[in-house]
């Protein structure tokens, strides 16, 4: 397939496929485009689109703010549709609105945020990770966090915690673990985890010997 | 008459937003509106504003050494060269306002 391409000036950038970091700026810089033009703050806008530019070009903001603004747009315009993920990946689609901002959140953090967790999970270096193919890195981490929250329900649904005891029904009651966002409306397990008495005939006998590690035998 | 760069293009459309039909035929049909709507308007200093922009030409420089027939024609050749349509566009896919 041909690689998108635009032309600024004399030169031709062809848009390879892009890393994650340079993915997630990209993002960044897309959304402060997209709410400087709904606030009208158009110099503002047009520097952010000259900032988004220069991610992919390498080149200076004020140079970029020296070309025809059709190339501009048109350079923009490629950028933004090779940036958009060919997978329709849940991890994205995660409630954006309304969210209660956190004490703990910073500027570019979902950068040091995923690649945290591909670094935890992989042993990956950081360069490493900020050169992965974006939509490779977006499905990386989808399915760390799915089988973190699995793992998670799972434990959940072994504690006491999860079994609140209902006094209308008097009895006790599932309580499922809540899910992020994202996975709202993703199949769970509905039912708890099935328990039933062990038979006393059933229950080991006696002392119990353990098997250690490294060792040839039962002690 | 100067192409703009992506600052002025959206500096002219701020000043030029009001007046800018929501629908056109082709380019010319949408221009001749523009530059109509201008024209007809209550704030000439829009009409200033924009031939500044398009031109390069500061205000004093438009309203006194510029013949008005001349700088209708400015008006149309500047709004042309820089595809004021297709500009419309890009700021209606920016989800402008």
């Amino acid at each position: 397939m041909e690689q998108p391409s635009f032309t600024l000036g004399e030169v031709t950038y062809t848009v390879t496929k892009l890393g994650l970091r340079a993915w997630l700026e990209l993002e960044d810089a897309n959304k402060k485009i997209i709410d400087y033009m709904k606030g009208k703050s158009m110099a503002e806008a047009a520097a952010s689109i000259c900032s988004y530019l220069s991610i992919v070009t390498k080149l200076d903001i004020d140079e970029l703010k020296t070309f025809f603004w059709l190339d501009v747009a048109d350079a923009y315009i490629t950028i933004l549709l090779a940036s958009i993920p060919t997978i329709d990946f849940p991890l994205l689609k995660g409630k954006t609105e309304n969210i209660e901002p956190i004490s703990w959140d910073y500027e570019g953090r979902t950068w040091y945020m995923w690649s945290h967790i591909l670094a935890s999970k992989y042993g990956w270096t950081l360069e490493y990770i900020a050169d992965l193919y974006f939509e490779d890195a977006i499905a990386l981490i989808q399915e760390t966090l799915l089988e973190e929250q699995l793992q998670k329900e799972w434990e959940w649904g072994l504690t006491e915690i999860a079994y609140p005891y209902n006094k209308m029904t008097k009895k006790s009651e599932f309580k499922a673990l809540p899910r992020p966002s994202w996975m709202v409306g993703m199949r769970r397990m509905t039912k708890p985890i099935e328990t039933a008495k062990i038979p006393v005939s059933m229950i080991p006998q006696g002392i119990v010997l353990q098997w250690k590690k490294n060792e040839a035998t039962v002690n | 008459m100067k192409q703009l760069s992506i600052e002025e293009a959206f500096e002219l459309y701020q000043v030029i937003g009001e007046y800018i039909p929501d629908i056109a035929d082709d380019e010319l049909e949408f221009i001749g509106t523009i530059v109509h709507n201008i024209r007809d308007g209550d704030r000439p200093r829009d009409y200033v504003k924009a031939l500044s922009i398009l031109t390069g030409y500061s205000a004093e420089t438009i309203t006194e050494s510029i013949a008005p027939e001349d700088s209708l024609e400015f008006l149309y050749e500047g709004l042309a060269i820089n595809q004021v349509k297709s500009l419309k566009d890009f700021c209606d896919r920016l989800n402008y306002g």
